[in-house]
């Protein structure tokens, strides 16, 4: 029972890091929303948490609006 | 070495790109697909050349003229980036149109190869072009190719890297660049450009059929378009496509689908055993397993759904669609190209909401990222698919409902915005091409479909998962960090955070907390709210496997929930159009450019989405059982309090108005 709930544990831990990994390499990358296919078009202007400032260096800056 | 692709909206850039690059980019049969650069490297078998070639993929631009938005990125991109070589792609069958833009490019010093794009559709229309007059009279290589069967772009690609380091002399010389923000001189210029222009197409090209001939797809576009029968087609087109994702062929392969979840449920379940520790064995199998499974095995109909809305994105419907919204759209203050982004926003609302930066006016621009999310998003599907199958019989209006529901909610709040802000009604003109009608590609489609499946998949192992494990911990334990024994789970972690919100939504008819758990997580990411009502009511599929359809068993669901149809759609409506996932509000912020906005967007997205559902669930009491339902008076009192806000906000007096006041 001791050994099987180890392995269990290690399995379910495997997977929650492998998830995290992949959320924080996206987020590194630039990609908003994990898996979005469209999350690439422009990375520095779509960022996922609306305390991250865009940058200008992708689309129109304010002044050009 | 650095090559843009650059062209008018729609030409075929991006189709384009993804054939040389091997990359599935988003394209569809309409202006204004793409609204920032991409890149790539392009393919190994098409380079020549030992070292890399990096492809960028730019938004479609009419000039490089800096006023608007869009053509700004590409004015920008091709003065300061400063490419090896411009692939200019051109429309073949709209050259006159196109050609003001490639004698601009021609004017830049760099590089510039001309693809004569959709050439097979020269024939079709009875088009001849002189393509090495053109070549002559442009001083650059002019290739035809066909984007779609990977025509000439070898040879496109070896003439680019072949001019990469030639220079060439402009066969239209107008003002530079940094002139053209004098408005008077830069129309002057665009007219000499323009005429220019018309000479050279008189030489080069010779149409069997005047433009000024009405044209079979002229005379659909005044059925399909049409002011008055516009809407119905719509809907009817929506139904049909709900009907055969939700309720015919999604179902079908749904089912199928879910069969290999248990199955693979069953196996874990084996490979555990008897031995292992119930909290282990159920975080495994009902928080992750279960949770997520119950998640993917909406992915059928969503695949389905997405396969049928890129065949009517590729044969050109969509963007009929945007004529028809546009007049709309406009009573209500909002720009024509506002149903751009909302049309977008229906595969994800992140890409919709970016879209908006393409509308120049800024309330404008704003008001529509704000108005973005109510379009029910990809994400919503599932939500929309669970409660159309489990408690309506036919599916297909639920999800057609769903749709015209938010468009409605939109032109109400686009009003409640433009009254609010005070601005007066301008006159607002788009101009929007109308794409040729044409079959759509099965392959391409095939392609969107995959790459949203793949969106899904990635989603539901990495946000989905990590939630429905931390749901199913909180459900375990209490605040003591011990578990929650049987018939204790009010008691629970989750439990005990989610009932003060359940108060809240007892006047919406759904004032449990496992739903209101549901509902809070689904502000993560919409999925959630399938993946934590799977966990919290430990249901590990939606779909029933022994019958092929997907309301069998409905009832048991229904049952276990606890809800009525009426505040089953409350529950349904309330978290489609309250605020999106953060990751969606997270857009809006960097779109809207204003906190100011942004909060008052997402108290109007709470307002709206908590007064829907109170109408529909205490309306519809009323009508199914003859009596309002449970606290509709606390309700009405907050439903009143958002009413009374917007026209507190509406009616109080302008800064205009004050000042009059205060001299008086």
């Amino acid at each position: 029972m001791m050994l099987t709930n180890i392995i269990l544990s290690l399995i379910l831990i495997a997977m929650v890091v492998l998830a995290i990994r992949k959320l924080i390499r996206d987020k590194q990358s630039g990609v908003p929303c994990a898996g979005c296919p469209q999350a690439k078009q422009c990375p520095s202007q779509a960022k996922a948490s609306p305390f991250i400032t865009v940058k200008p260096d992708c689309g129109p800056s304010r002044q050009d609006r | 070495m650095k090559i843009a692709l650059a062209g008018n909206p729609n030409s075929g850039k991006t189709t384009l790109f993804n054939a040389i690059t091997g990359h599935i980019e988003h394209v569809g049969n309409w202006a204004g697909v793409t609204v920032a650069k991409k890149e790539g490297d392009l393919k190994p078998e098409l380079n020549p050349t030992a070292s890399p070639l990096r492809i960028i993929d730019l938004p479609g631009a009419y000039s490089l003229s800096p006023f608007t938005s869009e053509e700004s990125i590409t004015s920008q991109f091709v003065q300061q980036e400063q490419p090896d070589v411009i692939i200019n792609i051109v429309d073949a069958t709209s050259l006159n149109r196109s050609l003001f833009f490639t004698t601009q490019l021609l004017e830049l010093g760099i590089p510039v190869v001309v693809a004569l794009n959709k050439s097979d559709l020269l024939s079709k229309k009875d088009i001849t072009i002189k393509v090495d007059l053109l070549a002559d009279r442009l001083h650059c290589p002019v290739v035809e190719t066909v984007s779609l069967d990977h025509t000439g772009l070898a040879e496109l690609i070896e003439q680019a890297i072949r001019h990469s380091d030639q220079r060439q002399s402009a066969p239209f010389q107008g003002v530079s660049i940094d002139q053209i923000t004098n408005k008077p001189l830069a129309e002057k210029n665009d007219r000499a450009r323009f005429r220019f222009v018309d000479r050279l197409v008189e030489q080069v090209e010779k149409r069997a059929i005047s433009s000024r001939q009405q044209t079979r797809q002229d005379a659909i576009d005044r059925i399909v378009a049409n002011r008055f029968l516009g809407i119905p087609i719509f809907a009817l087109v929506i139904y049909l496509v709900f009907s055969i994702s939700q309720s015919w062929l999604g179902p079908w392969l749904a089912d199928t689908f879910v069969g290999w979840i248990d199955q693979v449920y069953e196996l874990v379940d084996s490979l555990i055993g008897s031995d292992v520790t119930p909290f282990l064995r159920s975080l495994m199998l009902d928080g992750i397993i279960g949770g997520v499974g119950a998640v993917v095995g909406f992915l059928p109909l969503i695949m389905v759904l997405f396969f049928l809305l890129a065949l009517l994105e590729d044969s050109g419907y969509m963007a009929r669609v945007a004529v028809v919204m546009d007049r709309y759209f406009k009573k209500v203050g909002l720009s024509g190209k506002s149903i751009i982004p909302m049309i977008i926003g229906t595969g994800c609302a992140i890409p919709g909401i970016m879209a908006t930066r393409t509308i120049k006016n800024e309330r404008q621009r704003r008001t529509t990222a704000m108005l973005t999310p109510f379009m029910p998003c990809g994400a919503k599907l599932p939500i929309i698919a669970l409660f159309a199958g489990v408690f309506f019989e036919d599916a297909a209006w639920v999800g057609t409902t769903m749709y015209f529901a938010g468009i409605a909610i939109i032109i109400l709040g686009a009003l409640i915005v433009q009254r609010i802000t005070r601005e007066a009604p301008g006159r607002s003109f788009f101009l929007m091409e109308l794409p040729e009608y044409r079959w759509p590609s099965l392959k391409r489609a095939f392609m969107s479909m995959m790459a949203r499946a793949k969106a899904f998949i990635v989603k539901a192992a990495t946000i989905i998962l990590l939630c429905n494990a931390a749901i199913q911990l909180m459900q375990t334990f209490n605040w003591q960090l011990q578990l929650v024994e049987e018939g204790m789970q009010h008691t629970s972690i989750l439990a005990t955070i989610a009932s003060p919100f359940a108060i809240v939504f007892i006047p919406l008819g759904f004032g449990v907390w496992q739903l209101s758990a549901a509902a809070l997580t689904g502000f993560i990411a919409k999925e959630n709210v399938i993946g934590t009502l799977a966990v919290v009511y430990g249901i590990s599929n939606f779909i029933d496997t022994e019958e092929f359809v997907l309301i069998s068993g409905a009832a048991d669901v229904a049952a276990v929930m606890g809800l009525t149809s009426v505040s089953a759609l409350a529950y349904l409506m309330f978290n489609l159009f309250t605020p999106p996932c953060f990751a969606a509000i997270g857009a809006m912020n960097a779109e809207m450019e204003s906190a100011k906005w942004l909060w008052a967007g997402i108290g109007f997205q709470l307002g709206m989405g908590y007064s829907v559902a109170y109408v529909v669930y205490q309306v519809g009491s009323l009508i199914t059982q003859g009596h309002l339902g449970t606290g509709w008076l606390a309700g009405l009192i907050v439903v009143l309090g958002f009413l009374g806000l917007l026209i507190g906000l509406m009616l109080r007096p302008t800064k205009h108005q004050l000042g009059l006041k205060e001299a008086a």
